[in-house]
């Protein structure tokens, strides 16, 4: 794991880690997804933003694998994970968060942690019945990590309760935390911010902050444009599922386009 | 005449019986997201209903009445009383799944109680086979294929042309957005359920005039058929369960009169695995978009 | 009275085996395996033909015949379920949503069922299977052979009931869990939700064919009057009392259903007189439990072991 790490941070830092090219989607005749294309640098946070109904959400669970792409191609570090299982795609070190946090309700947060800092091909039955001393080992070094993690969350106290029981921004903290425990190449965030109280989003722009130092790639979602302007390097704009600018945020508050697609919002609502 | 098409004839007879039963199935589904386990004893409860009516001195015509009455009656209590909670708490799945089967076997077990375990029979009129084209169908079997027939319509003319119809669509469509555009959605469910319950007795009542006897196993074992047209169809969907009915109805019954009896469900399953193979959402399922914000 | 008291708790030993192989399927995976009892009858069927010399037609009819020792019938059953669970897991899982598999199981096992009735060469027709062999019968005689079968049930249970454990408690175990309470949330986080499911159901089955030999050969008769959906629903419920994800709960589960409620009724003269009235108010019961269980105490009586703070203190 601290290979991969090494890898990011030395790695050529202008050649992009993660891109996506012309990807298109339809349901039923609609475009739901037309054309997106994007590209990430390690340690880059990239913002995509765009009105409800913009085909973000849409577009995120294309490049995460749980939805099949008509056209276009997703591409990380160099390999091609276009249309691939979303467990390949997570595999491969692209790792996704949902819009409404989705935990294990019956595990506790320790045990997300801990299913979360172990390879999956421990998950054999070998490993399970004959492996024991090479498994007591293994689950010695998770269980330190995941309690390392635990505290950077302030989730220490709540480690032996259900996830199913904490609230939500606990639960927000606690799929940060399973990334943590992950260290993807490429972590996209589905609304990471919606719903949470403030002092919990600075912790979550605080673990946003950490893991692009150690150099993965954040796509961040939001509908919300004032709520990014700290955390990201660039925007991107998305309307009707095409990509209608793309810039540092400044730039892009200013073009005509973007606004009318966000007035057209707030007048719907 | 034929073997070909005596068989083709009794299978849409079988395909009519299937189609009502499946399709209230996949109604209940649609519109409550809850497979019922216990929707054979529906079938079964309007065959005791229609055997009680029977014993009282009532004609066929007032027990079917009776005994479609009380499978609304026990599909509507079904709900309210013990399913209405585990749909609200969003209970998982299986949980829903394992407690339809426990009232099947409360339901099941209660019946033979009352009824007695022994098998039992509905009187029909004397059975007259008599050409109609090319198919040869008894009394009986046109009651039903006609009976059947108009409850189907009927069926379709609620979906398609009455406010509760688009309710119920719009529900299984989209509950949350049914809910916001004002649409009844407890109210329907509950009608749904009734209606369903009624139209599943129905076709128990259809089934038990078909058999020369009948036990309180009389529906479940009607349930592999069901569950059969329906998963072929798409879980949920009244135009896949008749689809399915029909293909699951006239298949078995070619196969049956051309191998053995015993082959009708071994084409069942064939037919059933090479589907879940090749369409594994059913035949009438198309992918929609994921939860959008 | 002894004697009955042996022959219960065999029954009650040999339940024990099928709830655990149950509550890997479902307490652990959240499958819902409504077909659960067609696995045992098959591990009944397979012991059976394995152990049994040929058949001796028309008075008894099955294939093979093979005429093998016990322990070999015993693995056979449970090496021959496993794959075939494994295979029926591999087309009823083709769509992973939890109700879609229970419906398949169901309608698989119902049409194997009456396929198995209606072919008489395959395993006896309705009329079933008899004389199935009991293991050591020239060792022990009378209530000495009951206790040694007991003897035999109980330990085999200890070596499940190990093994299921030890899955548990595994990385495997904790991905099933995951897997159970959010299979889009375990894809996400690289598991293969269709791959662990179907381990979890091939072992599952394979428990599920061992508890069947077993059941075979206590009760040396089998046919398929004994496996409806309402036996599948007796071991769930055995589950859903003790508690899901817990093999110490699917054992007390089991202890208090199938022991107490099962068996105790054949002991009371009134009720001993009216099996049918015994047998159908059970089932009611037993349909009552699921739904009061269910709504009141879903996790049961011994909840599920989480791993906690303390399991995993690091000394550092």
């Amino acid at each position: 794991m601290s290979e991969t790490m090494k890898a990011k941070t030395n790695g050529d830092v202008g050649a992009p880690v993660f891109v996506v090219d012309g990807l298109r989607r339809h349901f039923g005749g609609v475009p739901a997804v037309d054309g997106v294309s994007l590209s990430l640098r390690s340690g880059e946070v990239l913002g995509l933003i765009g009105p409800n109904g913009s085909g973000k959400s849409t577009a995120i669970s294309i490049i995460s694998g749980f939805i099949k792409a008509d056209e276009g191609s997703v591409v990380l570090d160099g390999r091609d994970i276009t249309n691939r299982r979303s467990d390949q795609v997570a595999r491969s070190g692209l790792v996704r968060t949902f819009q409404i946090p989705r935990v294990w309700g019956e595990l506790t947060a320790l045990e997300h942690l801990l299913i979360s800092g172990v390879a999956v091909a421990e998950e054999s039955l070998r490993t399970a019945l004959i492996r024991r001393r090479h498994l007591r080992e293994l689950e010695r070094a998770t269980a330190r990590r995941a309690a390392e993690v635990l505290d950077y969350l302030n989730l220490g106290s709540l480690a032996d309760t259900r996830a199913g029981s904490l609230s939500g921004g606990q639960k927000r903290l606690l799929e940060f935390g399973r990334l943590m425990m992950l260290k993807p190449k490429v972590i996209l965030l589905d609304e990471p911010f919606a719903g949470v109280n403030p002092t919990m989003v600075q912790q979550l722009q605080k673990v946003i902050d950490q893991l692009r130092s150690e150099g993965v790639a954040i796509l961040l979602v939001e509908h919300n444009l004032q709520a990014l302007t700290e955390s990201v390097d660039r925007v991107a704009v998305l309307a009707l599922g095409r990509l209608i600018a793309e810039g540092d945020i400044e730039t892009v508050r200013q073009i005509p386009e973007v606004v009318t697609a966000y007035l057209g919002e707030r007048k719907r609502k | 005449m034929s073997t070909l098409t005596d068989a083709i004839g009794y299978g849409l007879v079988s395909a009519i019986l299937i189609a009502l039963s499946a399709s209230a199935f996949s109604l209940q589904y649609s519109v409550s997201g809850v497979p019922n386990f216990a929707h054979g004893d529906l079938l079964t409860i309007g065959a005791y209903g229609a055997l009680v009516a029977q014993r009282m001195g009532l004609n066929l015509a007032a027990g079917a009445a009776i005994g479609g009455i009380s499978g609304g009656i026990f599909g509507w209590l079904m709900y309210r009383v013990v399913l209405r909670t585990f749909v609200r708490r969003g209970a998982r799945l299986v949980f829903t799944v394992a407690v339809t089967a426990g009232i099947a076997l409360i339901l099941e077990n209660s019946i033979g109680l009352i009824f007695g375990n022994s098998n039992v029979n509905l009187v029909v009129a004397n059975q007259v086979a008599r050409h109609i084209g090319p198919f040869l169908w008894t009394n009986t079997q046109l009651v039903i294929l006609i009976g059947g027939a108009v409850l189907l319509g009927a069926l379709y003319f609620i979906l398609l042309r009455t406010d509760f119809g688009r309710a119920i669509r719009a529900i299984s469509d989209n509950p949350d957005l049914a809910r916001a555009s004002g649409v009844r959605v407890e109210r329907t469910v509950q009608m749904t359920w009734l209606m369903c319950g009624a139209l599943a007795a129905l076709a128990g009542v259809a089934l038990a005039m078909s058999e020369p006897n009948f036990g309180i196993y009389l529906g479940s074992d009607f349930l592999l058929v069901t569950f059969a047209a329906a998963i072929i169809g798409g879980i949920g969907k009244v135009n896949g369960a008749v689809i399915g009915a029909l293909i699951i109805g006239v298949v078995t019954e070619v196969s049956g009169s051309y191998l053995s009896a015993g082959f009708k469900q071994v084409c069942a399953i064939t037919i059933l695995v090479i589907v879940l193979l090749v369409r594994p959402n059913g035949l009438l399922n198309i992918q929609r978009a994921g939860a959008e914000a | 009275m002894i004697n009955f008291f042996i022959s219960a708790s065999t029954f009650v030993a040999i339940q024990t085996i099928l709830a655990l192989g149950l509550n890997l399927q479902y307490g652990l995976a959240g499958l819902l395996n409504l077909a659960y009892i067609f696995f045992v009858a098959m591990g009944a069927y397979v012991f059976s033909v394995v152990t049994l010399p040929h058949a001796n037609p028309p008075d008894t009819s099955y294939v093979l015949g093979l005429h093998q020792p016990f322990l070999v019938g015993l693995v056979s059953a449970a090496v021959v379920v496993g794959i075939l669970g494994f295979l029926i897991g591999a087309v009823a899982l083709r769509n992973l949503r939890a109700d879609y598999f229970a419906i398949v199981t169901l309608t698989i096992a119902a049409g194997a069922v009456q396929i198995i009735s209606q072919f008489t060469p395959l395993f006896g027709g309705t009329e079933g299977i008899f004389n199935i062999p009991q293991p050591l019968g020239g060792v022990f005689q009378g209530q000495s052979y009951d206790v040694f079968f007991l003897a035999m049930c109980v330990v085999i249970g200890a070596v499940v009931f190990v093994i299921v454990e030890l899955l548990r408690k595994s990385p495997f175990g904790l991905a099933l869990r995951a897997v159970r309470d959010d299979q889009d949330a375990a894809a996400a986080m690289g598991r293969n939700v269709y791959r662990l499911k179907i381990k979890a159901f091939t072992a599952g089955c394979s428990v599920a064919g061992l508890g069947g030999a077993l059941l075979a050969s206590f009760v040396t008769a089998f046919s398929p009057a004994g496996w409806s959906l309402s036996e599948t629903l007796l071991i769930l419920v055995c589950v859903f009392v003790g508690g899901a994800a817990n093999n110490y709960g699917a054992m007390l589960g089991t202890f208090l259903v199938i022991g107490l409620l099962g068996q105790v009724p054949t002991l009371i003269p009134l009720t001993s007189r009216n099996p049918d009235l015994v047998a159908d108010s059970r089932y009611i019961l037993i349909g009552l439990l699921i739904i009061v269980f269910l709504r009141w105490r879903s996790r049961g009586i011994i909840p599920e072991r989480n791993v906690r703070q303390s399991d995993v203190e690091v000394t550092s």
